[in-house]
């Protein structure tokens, strides 16, 4: 990163450099879209402990300790990340900081890649700590490095939130150089540091105090910002939101909150007071609205913007234009009736053959968070249950308690999310002798996120050998007895070693070993193509949903003939070992790059 | 040409959606210009729609209007298609001819649209549209991965954005790539030779002019 440049940063490249300038010098979290590219920023600048931990408790842990250690650190997650780590966050408000703590959640309005759309804006007012909402790139990265100083000069946590759209939208970002302090050291404190009661209750009170202070700050601070417009409609707003209301309605004024936790509940009152129509403009709940009308100002906000999904200019104009403010807008075109193409798993995914057998088997399947969640959709569609990470197991003890199937039942659980949120799960079903199987679908990275290392990889954030977790010792240990290992691309092996871990009586575990073939090495091997004359278009081959399967006009009997489109096969063999008639061959056209 | 230019880039998870736009972005930023560049990813690399905004110019947020985006790059047809209700009247349309058959639409037992009915529904929103071979202009040029660079060349050929095309050939010299600065130069430059070579340009059935209302 260079020094007092004009350059284009996403959202989370703009933390990255904030991070980086604050002199951060430890930085830890877990991978989650719209988050993961902070740390993997931050990875590359080689001066600053950047790690992944294996769940976001863990990383706001070692952030925790880090800052009471004396240097300034950086946590990063996904908002459900922050329900992991909330049983730490809730009680560091009452221990306060070290050197300045800055907690990054990456919210996900419009569920781009969540399973839910939670507003963690409610986590600064349940806890106590201050909140800052950036609205770009440029805010992004001057609201963190502010972030630090406010948690230095207010000993307390502080939480930025972004959305998606701030996290992976590009802006022009001017960087500045970095600057270190002199590490303050660990000062022993049990009384701040130790939250027996004693010494809990003793914190209490200052973290409520704080909040008065900080108050008093916001109040002041220029984040709290009066943009001068007609006073008709006055408009309270932050984050991504004071932006589409820029571009809607650019004539109104507006109080743009960049703290919005606590609030700066005189600032608003003057400003409601001078307006003649005052409306809160926020996506999500009504965080900022509920606030102000339990400080008795009259407001308008929910009624008119929607609570579910991403705001956009569009819905703000037309909340407006509901409210009577503006003209309705003109009505939109009607997408085109094209087809739809949803996200699919790959060809060669080493995810496909255990659902397969899955399906076929007809297990109820507790499935977990990953690519392989995908596996829920057609035509795999052998996925019962997704709820969050690490979910799989302890739901499908669940399942098997309750008495409510005769069906065999599994759990299926990628190897990062296994070592997030599984173990503990796993114990659940020895110790309390479920007759459940647990699908550990090893394929070596987080590839939902794009390819991240993770402890059992044996390769760290920045790039350095270490010791994986060996999780067939790991399953062992804790009591399984039936631990099996195959390869998913061995599709009569997985049918085979799935069937007979089921038949256990008790707690087993299948893992299958074949990596991703997207990360961290893109896999093309041998691509095979079909025979023409020896596809009787059974059509076998399309239960895989493989992308590289499609028809040809060629007919069977009345049905469609199937080809193999060669330059996105990845030569994973499964739909070969699906073929009856043997029509589906290695490609002979086929050279190796570098043999030819 | 304003300095404001409004750009959608449409194509298929996989396809360099997003580094075509961030190459866009950068080579506005490198050329002095305001921009800001809407994306989403998290499923992007899994054969989904994917669809990326390149806003050049003083503008509040990366979110382009319905029916006003001044140039929509699509690399695969049916994503381009799709992204029509953005197009304004005065669009320029490039559009890669090479389909990516949906497998949801493979399952459903269903055919690829023809690239002639995709394109008449472009031309009857868009000032112009030009259809290219860009997956066998990389090809030729040596990966077939760098069609998003043969179609940034193409914009660049045809002058379509305010951003210099030394900005956009610098973007793409200076992406974080795999693959050999050469090759990408000549994708880059096979792309300018489409975009400024109309004779090799090929629109709405049609063999020498863009299709559309102009």
């Amino acid at each position: 990163m260079t020094v007092d440049t004009r350059v284009l940063l996403s959202g989370n490249e703009a933390i990255a450099q904030a991070a980086v300038e604050a002199g951060v010098q430890v930085a830890a979290g877990y991978p989650g879209t719209p988050s993961t590219e902070i740390l993997e920023t931050l990875a590359r600048h080689g001066e600053i402990d950047v790690r992944w931990s294996p769940n976001e408790k863990v990383a706001l842990d070692v952030a925790l300790g880090a800052s009471l250690g004396g240097v300034r650190t950086l946590a990063t997650m996904k908002h459900v990340g922050l329900n992991v780590a909330a049983d730490t966050f809730m009680t560091a408000a009452y221990t306060g900081v070290g050197a300045g703590l800055v907690l990054i959640s990456a919210d996900d309005p419009g569920m781009h890649s969540s399973q839910n759309e939670q507003d963690n804006r409610f986590y600064a007012r349940l806890a106590g700590v201050p909140l800052l909402e950036p609205s770009d790139s440029l805010e992004a990265k001057e609201f963190t490095k502010l972030a630090f100083e406010i948690s230095e000069e207010f000993d307390t946590p502080v939480l930025v939130r972004t959305t998606t759209r701030i996290s992976h939208n590009r802006g022009v970002v001017t960087t500045e150089a970095r600057r270190v302090r002199e590490t303050l050291g660990f000062s022993r404190d049990p009384s701040k540091y130790v939250m027996i009661p004693a010494y809990a209750r003793r914190r209490r009170p200052v973290l409520l105090e704080r909040l008065e202070e900080l108050t008093t700050y916001v109040e002041e601070s220029p984040l709290t910002a009066d943009i001068a417009g007609d006073s008709t409609v006055g408009v309270v707003t932050s984050g991504i939101a004071y932006r589409y209301v820029r571009e809607v309605i650019p004539g109104a004024r507006v109080l743009k909150l960049g703290i919005t936790h606590p609030l700066p509940m005189d600032r608003i009152k003057s400003f409601a007071a001078e307006v003649d129509r005052l409306f809160v403009v926020e996506e999500l709940d009504p965080f900022l609205e509920d606030a102000l009308r339990a400080a008795g100002i009259d407001v308008e906000g929910k009624a008119f913007f929607p609570r579910a999904g991403e705001l956009s200019p569009d819905a703000v104009r037309k909340g407006f234009a509901a409210a009577g403010v503006l003209e309705a807008p003109a009505p939109v075109p009607e997408p085109p009736a094209t087809v739809v193409r949803p996200p699919l798993l790959c060809p060669g995914c080493p995810h496909t053959a255990p659902f397969l057998v899955l399906k076929r088997i007809g297990a109820v399947v507790a499935g977990d968070i990953g690519c392989y969640t995908l596996a829920a959709l057609e035509p795999l569609a052998a996925m019962d249950t997704c709820v969050a990470m690490g979910s799989s197991i302890g739901m499908a003890v669940g399942l098997a308690a309750s008495g409510g199937t005769e069906k065999p039942v599994v759990a299926t659980i990628g190897d990062s999310t296994f070592l997030h949120g599984g173990i503990p799960g796993l114990i659940e079903a020895v110790y309390n002798e479920a007759d459940v199987t647990v699908l550990i679908l090893d394929n070596g990275t987080v590839a939902m996120t794009g390819g991240q290392e993770h402890p059992g990889t044996g390769v760290t954030l920045q790039g350095e050998d270490t010791r994986p977790v060996d999780l067939v010792a790991l399953c062992r240990s804790v009591g399984v007895d039936d631990v099996r290992v195959v390869d998913p691309h061995d599709l009569a092996a997985t049918y085979r070693e799935i069937e007979g871990a089921i038949a256990h009586k008790g707690p087993s575990v299948v893992i299958t070993n074949r990596p991703c073939v997207v990360a961290p090495t893109k896999v093309k091997d041998h691509p095979f193509t079909v025979v023409a004359e020896a596809c009787t278009a059974c059509q076998l081959c399309m239960t895989a949903g493989c992308p590289s399967i499609v028809w040809t006009d060629e007919t069977f009997e009345g049905r469609r003939k199937v080809a193999i489109d060669t330059t996105t096969c990845t030569g994973c063999t499964l739909c070969a070992q699906l073929c009856p008639p043997r029509a589906i061959v290695l490609d002979p056209e086929w050279e190796a790059p570098g043999r030819g | 040409m304003s300095a404001s230019c409004d750009v959608v880039v449409a194509g298929v998870g996989g396809q360099g959606v997003l580094r075509l736009a961030h190459a866009l972005g950068a080579a506005a930023a490198a050329a002095g210009l305001g921009v800001r560049v809407g994306q989403i990813y998290g499923l992007s690399q899994r054969g989904g729609s994917v669809e990326a905004t390149v806003r050049i110019g003083d503008m509040r947020t990366a979110f382009i209007p319905p029916a006003s985006a001044d140039v929509v790059v699509g690399l695969e047809p049916l994503e381009a298609q799709r992204v029509v209700p953005k197009m304004s009247p005065r669009a320029t349309v490039l559009v890669n001819r090479t389909p990516i058959v949906p497998t949801s639409l493979t399952l459903a037992g269903g055919d690829y649209p023809d690239l002639d009915g995709i394109v008449e529904a472009i031309a009857a929103v868009a000032r112009r549209v030009y259809v290219l071979d860009a997956t066998a202009a990389a090809a030729a040029a040596g990966d077939r991965r760098l069609t998003n660079t043969v179609m940034l060349g193409a914009l660049a050929g045809l002058e379509a954005s305010p951003i210099p095309t030394d900005a956009l050939l610098g973007a793409v010299a200076g992406a974080d790539s795999s693959i050999d600065v050469a090759v990408r130069k000549a994708a880059f430059a096979r792309g300018a030779g489409l975009g400024r070579d109309h004779a090799g340009v090929v629109g709405a059935g049609t063999a020498t002019t863009p299709a559309g209302r102009d």
